[in-house]
């Protein structure tokens, strides 16, 4: 990269050398009038684009942009650089995408930036119409379900057209979309965006190993498919078992674990594991596996201080999150204080599956390996602190971002609530949304939009 | 080219002349950061005067002063908050140019990373007005390009 510099300056030296000693003398007089031609001649729109690279590659995912608005040769440069993925801007915090479930067709998002703790809208309207939902992110990606589009059920011959939805990826920079199998087959009549409760993706849609599992709303059964099945696989629950119903899921190189909890007082009971790759290659559904029984147990249930709590008018939310970097599977468990005008974070505990004498067992850690945790009812994903950019409190790793839309009571205004939560000091702080004027029960889910 | 004997390199000053005719000494270790010069030393031999056409007196004290810390190891990031205080958007420009001329990487990412934090959240305006760079876009294609910035969001700080 810097042979260009090389050959230009040795040639420039040439150059010079041979003029040396003609020049030399009328250098010396017209030193001002020199200096200045040179600065016109340090023209920065003609500059080497390894250097504009340099520079944009630096700067982050707006400024990114508006460097190609600076004029046609800079945007030249940042063409380039999105066809051939590099330079990349600098990674950045996830946004926290808000959007309220269609009513009376008035969609409204926001997007709630945690740098500047500001909300903004985009210019484009996200989702036009009230049949586009959004029911997880990944990578820049958000997972999206199209309740209007039709599609003719399997046999044509039959006169009810069944309306299937659409699933798939889409990344709104580029406007690029990646489908999803949209024959699903439910024996019964869905209210379709409704039918998911947790849908999660294992990478984004270009990577060959793309997964992607989703969990029944009520039903406590899962679906999983790739882009490019035919149809979703559905893994049936064997027997109806009350205290093995499905609370939440996450998806951990091929494997999709799943926790289970009783039906009622909503105990965590176990994680199951089914491998979803393996299950790709020997062409079998997949069979759950016990990873961890008796959870109860191992959470500090026992604690004498949980257990008052539930009595005293507080609630636990238990979240799996994954690492893949690390390949560590976490469990959150987060305790609730519902006695005053809205619900407050009290603690926050973390575990993480490990093997103790080849055993896996919960243990409890107070750090995420460097990472930063963002959390909410929707989707977990942790990154990695030190490849983001930004001030030092926002980036430092061991923290978790939870944003969650606490259900409706009487005092209490369905307002997302974010709060983050520092594992090495234990301190909970607020950050308060400004009113988004986004109505009742905004859905709220975390996103990194990327350029490609 | 005749190369003396020289005692140790390290205690060994290097001439370099600016474009503008005023000479500079730095130390021959300082020297070797700076890819050009030393490429320019092995092939002109360390006795004669260094010509750097495109650097000039302006700034090349400022570069010198960043590589003598350098070779003693104490460049720190309270040092380099110091060494770009005072400077301003011009000056980095120059010094920027002058690095990437002399192909002094040190000096050359710092700089590039300074001056991506002076353009941080601006706007292409002033991103402009900084370099000096005239706008080409005709107004279609300016506001067509605006659409497509939808998506950054982040807050335009007012020009400074």
């Amino acid at each position: 990269m810097k042979h260009w510099v090389f050959f230009a300056a040795s040639f420039m030296v040439l150059l010079s050398g041979c003029c040396c000693k003609f020049t030399k003398k009328r250098e010396m007089k017209k030193r001002d009038e020199q200096v200045s031609k040179d600065e016109k001649q340090r023209n920065w729109s003609k500059i080497p684009t390894q250097i504009l690279e340099l520079i944009l590659s630096r700067l982050s995912r707006a400024d990114f942009y508006r460097f190609g608005e600076v004029c046609t040769s800079w945007r030249h440069v940042f063409k380039q650089s999105i066809i051939y993925r590099s330079p990349s801007p600098l990674p950045s915090m996830p946004l926290l995408l808000l959007y309220r479930l269609h009513l009376f067709n008035d969609i409204k998002t926001g997007l709630f930036s945690l740098i500047d703790r500001k909300m903004y809208f985009p210019r484009i309207p996200f989702f036009q119409g009230s049949n586009l939902h959004c029911l997880g992110s990944i990578n820049g990606w958000l997972i999206m379900i199209d309740t209007n589009a039709t599609r003719l059920s399997s046999s044509s011959s039959n006169s009810n057209h069944h309306r299937f939805p659409s699933f798939f990826f889409w990344n709104p920079i580029p406007n690029a979309r990646v489908m999803l199998p949209s024959r699903i087959n439910i024996p019964y009549r869905a209210n379709w965006y409704k039918l998911f409760s947790k849908l999660k993706a294992s990478s984004g849609p270009d990577s060959p190993d793309c997964l992607v599992a989703a969990l029944f709303t009520g039903q406590h059964n899962i679906a999983f498919c790739r882009p490019h099945d035919e149809s979703w696989n559905i893994i049936y629950v064997e027997n109806n078992n009350p205290n093995a119903v499905f609370a939440d899921i996450e998806l951990l190189y091929g494997k999709c674990y799943v926790l289970t909890e009783t039906l009622n007082y909503r105990n965590i009971t176990s994680i199951l594991v089914y491998d979803l790759q393996e299950s790709y290659s020997s062409s079998s559904p997949p069979k759950a596996k016990v990873l961890i029984s008796q959870l109860h147990q191992q959470v500090e249930y026992n604690s004498p201080n949980i257990r008052d709590l539930i009595f005293q008018n507080h609630q636990l939310f238990f979240y799996l999150a994954s690492d893949s970097i690390s390949g560590i599977l976490y469990l959150i468990l987060i305790i609730v204080d519902y006695n005053n005008v809205h619900p407050i974070e009290r603690e926050f505990i973390v575990y993480k599956v490990d093997n103790f004498n080849n055993v896996p067992m919960l243990v409890r850690v107070m750090d995420l390996n460097g990472g930063i945790l963002f959390l909410s009812h929707r989707d977990s994903k942790i990154v990695p602190s030190s490849t983001l950019t930004g001030h030092e409190d926002l980036i430092r790793g061991n923290n978790i971002y939870y944003a969650h839309v606490y259900p409706y009571t009487e005092n209490c205004p369905l307002m997302p609530r974010i709060v983050k939560f520092c594992m090495t000091s234990g301190r909970i702080n607020h950050i308060p949304l400004p009113n988004p004027e986004l109505g009742s029960e905004p859905t709220c889910l975390w996103f990194n939009p990327t350029i490609w | 080219m005749a190369q003396e004997a020289s005692s140790s390199t390290s205690s060994k000053t290097i001439s370099l002349k600016t474009g503008d005719g005023e000479i500079f000494e730095i130390e021959a270790s300082a020297a070797k950061q700076m890819k050009t010069v030393q490429r320019l030393i092995d092939d002109l031999g360390d006795d004669i005067t260094i010509p750097l056409h495109n650097v000039f007196s302006k700034e090349l004290p400022k570069i010198i002063e960043y590589y003598k810390k350098d070779i003693t190891g104490e460049i720190t990031k309270d040092f380099e908050a110091e060494f770009v205080k005072d400077l301003n958007d011009d000056e980095v420009k120059v010094l920027f140019l002058a690095a990437n001329y002399l192909d002094a990487n040190k000096l050359f990412e710092f700089l590039s990373q300074n001056i991506a934090d002076r353009l941080e959240s601006k706007s292409v305006e002033y991103v402009r007005k900084y370099f000096g760079v005239e706008n080409d876009f005709t107004p279609e294609e300016e506001s067509k390009l605006r659409e497509e910035r939808a998506w950054s969001f982040r807050g335009i700080k007012e020009d400074e």
